[in-house]
Parts: structure tokens; sequence; C-alpha cells
């Protein structure tokens, strides 16, 4: 989505925010587009959410910009800020029906009650629940009030949609199909929109872009397949996803190729475009569904090892082996989908596991 | 009988073992002579102090009331005499007076604890207390003393040139109000500092997102939702300003006395045990109606929380 002649919506610059001592964001930028599902995701207290609420204008940046559409909004006030918001609570108001508080907006910018109402009608038939408009929050369930939240900052049409870990209050099952709607929702509206969430699930599922956020800083940005793919730091690849992660030295083999020893004994040759520094400190990361386990011994000489299956997770359409290798002073985690239902090894096996150069990343500057 | 039998029943009745102390004082202090006096509301009163004795013995003319004569007529004399009738009209009117002026007072400051930050929140809560840890009779003297023709009031007003001679502020309707109102307000700000902070504050943050101005969002979001609490901090105020006692008694004069400082007049002075037990009742009555009409309202005011 993030082509060039995209217009854009939202500009971070060189933004922080101090709490007494503390630094919460550390002067980070970043650009949304129009129309854009950005996602933004960390740890607790990595600094998303404040920067989420200064975005919002529910706190002050300690310095650098924010301006949306061009606008400088770093002492605009909150209530004059075009910009919707949905809580993690969803905030409804309790004593408002589903109309009344669809309406609050508007009713606050003076829109006449005729045109409140066809723009609710229009809004609660968008988000389905154009028969729920005489309920009280009360009466509804979470999903039911998660869309009631979203189609109360949907009616204002603001600039820019900002989305506060909107499903953590959700149960697993309804977690799922909220993820569907919301992503479709967020297509059919076109609405650029900022979501926060610690759930890097989420955001594979619905981002166009994700910014992983750590410690207040933005480690890296990027689509959900460069940042699972490609993470540039060791934090992103074992933030998104699971892997396997070594630490190791770097050396050119005898064929002239790269490769990372791991503990003297493990081989580990990425794709020949990677360059290191001889005898620098490389880390290695594999995802587990990369990694194929075999009881032969393989051909290959490297970027394979052995080990001895030390756990077996079975989840069903697939399994997850922890194997411990190098003697046991490593864990590597492999998985397998599993479509006849059987588990391959059982614990204490002995396995080949085997991957492929262009699964491995290599990580250099931590 | 097993065991585990004998355990589930004593689990069942161990929370009565634990209301038991205050259900047995309750019982023997409070509504045991409360029924008694009750009874006594409905007899004949017969002209004795009372004192020592526990009901109609007949003997010498002594016994609270006439044996044998079940009768509504004090209900029916406090109603159809005029004297009565003025007290209780102006018990009501006194705390109609009392309850507006103490909601207008704290809610202002209950909004005021509810906003402060940390510290100033807890200063201001002990000034709150304060008045309430001191006796009650000190208080109202300090009143007088404070209020009267050469207390400090009067003699700043006359100091600053504000007035040229003291105005009379005690043994007036102005200084029964403010030392009832010094009496209820603790615990009406109280309640309702409770209620708003029990408030979801993303509430009002959402009012503001969505274009409300910090007033709007108050009178939209805070304030109605504040409402089913102070509902009940209204509902203390009046019941207790019904039963203003002290404040009249020690700050009013002979024409704003109220229902409650008639009743040990009535009972002791004018030795009328029936008289000033069927006012006791009455008083109750009132405050039973008020309760009854509040919980209708309280019922249909606050439906979307059971809707």
């Amino acid at each position: 989505m993030n082509t060039e002649e995209q217009k854009v919506v939202l500009e971070v610059k060189n933004l922080t925010k101090e709490f007494g001592d503390d630094t919460a964001v550390k002067n980070i930028s970043f650009d949304l587009y129009d129309g854009e599902f950005l996602f933004v995701i960390g740890p607790s207290g990595c600094g998303k959410t404040t920067t989420l609420r200064m975005i919002g204008g529910y706190e002050s940046p300690s310095s650098g910009e924010i301006r949306v559409r061009g606008q400088l909004l770093n002492n605009v006030p909150l209530e004059k800020r075009n910009i919707g918001m949905v809580f993690q609570s969803y905030a409804l108001f309790p004593h408002m029906t589903v109309q009344k508080n669809v309406e609050y907006g508007l009713r606050m910018r003076g829109v006449s009650k005729l045109a409140r109402k066809k723009k609710a009608a229009e809004v609660l038939s968008l988000v389905e629940l154009e028969d729920y408009a005489a309920r009280y929050p009360a009466q509804l369930s979470g999903g039911q009030k998660q869309r009631v939240a979203l189609a109360r900052v949907i009616a204002l049409e603001p600039d820019l949609l900002l989305l506060d870990e909107p499903l953590a209050n959700l149960d697993k099952r309804l977690r799922d199909t909220m993820r569907i709607e919301l992503k479709k929702l967020q297509e059919k509206v076109g609405i650029t929109t900022l979501y926060v969430t610690h759930d890097q699930e989420e955001a594979l599922t619905m981002a166009d872009r994700i910014v992983v956020m750590h410690d207040g800083n933005i480690l890296q940005v990027g689509s959900p397949k460069d940042v699972y793919n490609d993470p540039t730091s060791q934090f992103v690849a074992g933030f998104l996803g699971e892997t396997s992660s070594f630490q190791g030295k770097a050396r050119v083999a005898s064929d002239g190729f790269n490769e990372i020893v791991i503990d003297e004994a493990m081989i580990v040759r990425p794709i020949a475009t990677n360059s290191f520094q001889a005898e620098s400190s490389v880390f290695v990361s594999i995802r587990p569904e990369r990694i194929k386990l075999s009881k032969e011994k393989q051909t290959q000489e490297v970027n394979c090892t052995t080990g001895i299956i030390d756990f077996v997770s079975y989840l069903g359409s697939h399994v997850f082996y922890f194997i411990n290798i190098l003697n046991g002073t490593a864990l590597l985690k492999a998985s397998e989908p599993i479509p006849h239902g059987e588990a391959s090894f059982k614990v204490g096996d002995f396995v080949h596991a085997y991957w492929q150069e262009d699964n491995v990343v290599c990580i250099t500057d931590k | 009988m097993t065991i585990s039998t004998l355990s589930d029943r004593l689990s069942r009745y161990n929370k009565f073992f634990l209301l038991s102390p205050l259900l047995f004082f309750l019982i023997f202090f409070f509504a045991g002579p409360l029924l008694w006096l009750f009874r006594v509301s409905l007899y004949q009163s017969r002209g004795s102090s009372g004192f020592g004795i526990g009901g109609a013995d007949g003997k010498e003319g002594g016994g609270f009331y006439v044996e044998g004569t079940w009768t509504l007529e004090n209900y029916f004399k406090f109603f159809q005499d005029e004297y009565f009738r003025d007290i209780m009209f102006f018990t009501v009117e006194l705390a109609f007076i009392v309850t507006v002026v103490t909601m207008l007072v704290s809610y202002p400051m209950a909004y005021y604890i509810y906003k402060a930050g940390a510290k100033l929140k807890t200063f201001l809560l002990i000034i709150v207390i304060l008045p309430k840890l001191s006796n009650m009779l000190v208080l109202v003297y300090g009143l007088q003393i404070l209020l009267a023709n050469n207390g400090w009031i009067n003699k700043a007003l006359v100091g600053l040139n504000i007035i040229d001679e003291p105005v009379k502020l005690v043994y007036t309707l102005f200084s029964v109000v403010v030392s009832k109102v010094l009496l209820i307000a603790p615990y009406t700000i109280l309640v309702i500092t409770a209620a708003l902070h029990g408030l979801d504050r993303t509430l009002r943050d959402a009012a503001m997102g969505l274009g409300a101005s910090g007033t709007r969002a108050f009178l939209t979001i805070t304030f109605p939702l504040s409402l089913p609490g102070s509902y009940v901090a209204l509902l203390i105020t009046i019941v207790w300003a019904l039963g203003a006692f002290v404040s009249p008694l020690l700050l009013g004069n002979p024409d704003l006395q109220t229902l409650a400082t008639e009743v040990p007049k009535q009972t002791f002075e004018n030795v009328n045990w029936a008289m000033g037990s069927a006012i006791a009742f009455i008083i109750l009555g009132l405050m039973f109606l008020v309760v009854l009409v509040f919980n209708l309202i309280i019922g249909s005011a606050i439906k979307w929380r059971t809707a």
C-alpha cells in the first residue's frame, strides 16, 4: 500500500514523551498513508499506547511533531482533532442507547437531528447493528459493543481511526472472527487506521504495514511479510512468530562462501548475498516451520544438526517439536504439518534437522 | 448424620453467627424499644414521668398510658392541631432548605475532590472528615460562639465597615441551616465523591475525542452518570435533615422547632409519652415516604443499568 503516489495522512516526526525521568517514547518517526491499516506492535510498556494517545490528543508530546494532512496537531486540543479513537474498554456511554451513542459525536458537532439519524442508521447498518439501535450497552455482547464503538467514530468520518487493543477484551474465538470483520470493515470504509496491539498474530493477519516498537524505539517498519521473513533485529525475530535463535561466529569457508559456526559444531550457511566480517559475532534465526526433520542422515554438510526430541506439542493441525541440539546446550524448535493427524516423532527420538539456505536469517547489529 | 452434612449445616448458618452480636444489639436495644414505643403511641396517655417502670401498671396514677385504651387519638390530634401541623410543615420546609443547600455545597466540592491530584485529594478528604471527628455538640456550640452578636463574624463585618452594628445570626433560620448543613455535608460529599470515583474515566476521554468540550463532556456524561450515586447522597441528606434535632434546639428559636425537638418536649415536659411516641412515628413515617418515593425515582432514572 505504501506506494509513492499515496498521500500521507499522518506524519509523526521525532516524537518523544517523557514521564518524569522515564522516556516512554524516544524520538520516533513514521508516516501513515491514505487508507492504510498500520499496526504498532510491541510488548507492554514499549510506548505504543503512549504514542497512540499522543496522536489522539490524550497526552501531549514532550517534543516532536504530529501532523495530520499537513496540519500540525501538537497544540490542537483533543476535541478539535478529527481523529476517532476506539478504546480497549470500548468506553460506550452506558446511559445512552446505541443510537444515542452513535449520534453523540455528531450532536457535539451541531449536526441537525435529521442528519444525525440518517448517518447513525448508515453506520449502524455498516456494522450490521441496525436492529440494536434502541438497546443500551449493558444489553450488548462484547463483540456488539466493539462494533458500536467503531460505528460511533466512523459516523464522524475522521481523518484517522485509532484503535487501542480493540480485541483484547474478547474471548479467543470471537477475537478471530472480529479480526476478519474488522479488516473487511476497514477495507470497505477505506479509513486510514492506526492499530495498537501486543498481539503479533493480529498484526500479521490484518496489517498493511507493521511498526515494531521496543523500549520506546521503533525497531522496524514493514509489511507483515517483510517483518516476519526479514527481521532486522533479534527482538523483532523473536517477537513476531516462533523462532530458534543462535549466536555464532562468522567465517569464510574453503569454498569461498560465508558461513556462521555455532558452538563449533553447527554450521549455518545463509544465502550468498550475506557478507560478514570474519570472526564477527552473528545472530542466526530460523523459523520452526522451515526446518525439516528426518530419521536418516541427510547428504548436506551445512545447515543441519542432530538432536533428541525433548517435548512434543500436539496442536491438531500441526505438531511442535522442541529438540535438544548441540549436546543439550541449545534448543531448536521445529513444526510439522500433520494432515494425517499423527506426529512423526515422539519424545526421545533421535532426529536429523536440516533447512535451506534461504531460510536462514542473519542479524549482525546486536 | 455424617460429618460432612454437619459442617455443611454449620457453614450455612455461620454467616448468622457473624451477625449475631449486632442482631442481638439491634433487637434488644433498637427494635424492641421501638415497638414498645409504637404500642405506647396507640394508648391514651397517663401523666406519669414513667421513670423506673415499664408500662401501664395502673398503681397510683403511675405508668405511661391508660390500659385498655387502644386508640388512634394521638395521631388524629396531631393532624388536627394547628400547633403540630405547623411544626411538621416547618420540619419539612427546613429539611427542604437544608437538602438543597447541602447538595449545592456538596456536589461541587465532591467534584473538586474527584478532579484533584493525589496529595490535594487526601488533604481535602481530611478537611471534609475533620468536623465529624469532633463532638457534634462542640461543633454546634462552636458555631454559636462564632455567629454570636459579639462573635468573630460580626466583629469582622463591623471591623471592615461592611455593617454598622452586629447582625443577628445566631438563633435564626440561618444558623440552624448552617449548622445542619455542616453536620450532614461530610456524608453527602463522601458519598458523591465515591460515586464519581466509580465512573470510568475513559468515558470522558471518549466524549472529548468525539468532539465534546470539557463542559459538555461533564454535562452529558460525567454528571448524568454520577446521578445514581448522588441520589443516594440526596436520600441520606433528606432523611438526616428530617430528623434535625440539635441544630434547631441549640441554634434555633421557639419558632424554629422541629418534630424531633417536639418529641422530648411532649414526653418529658408535658409528660405525654403517648403523644411523644406518636410524633416519633410520624417522623419515621415521613422518612419512609421519602425512601419510597426515591426508590421509584431511582428505579426509573437508572433503568439503563439493569435494562
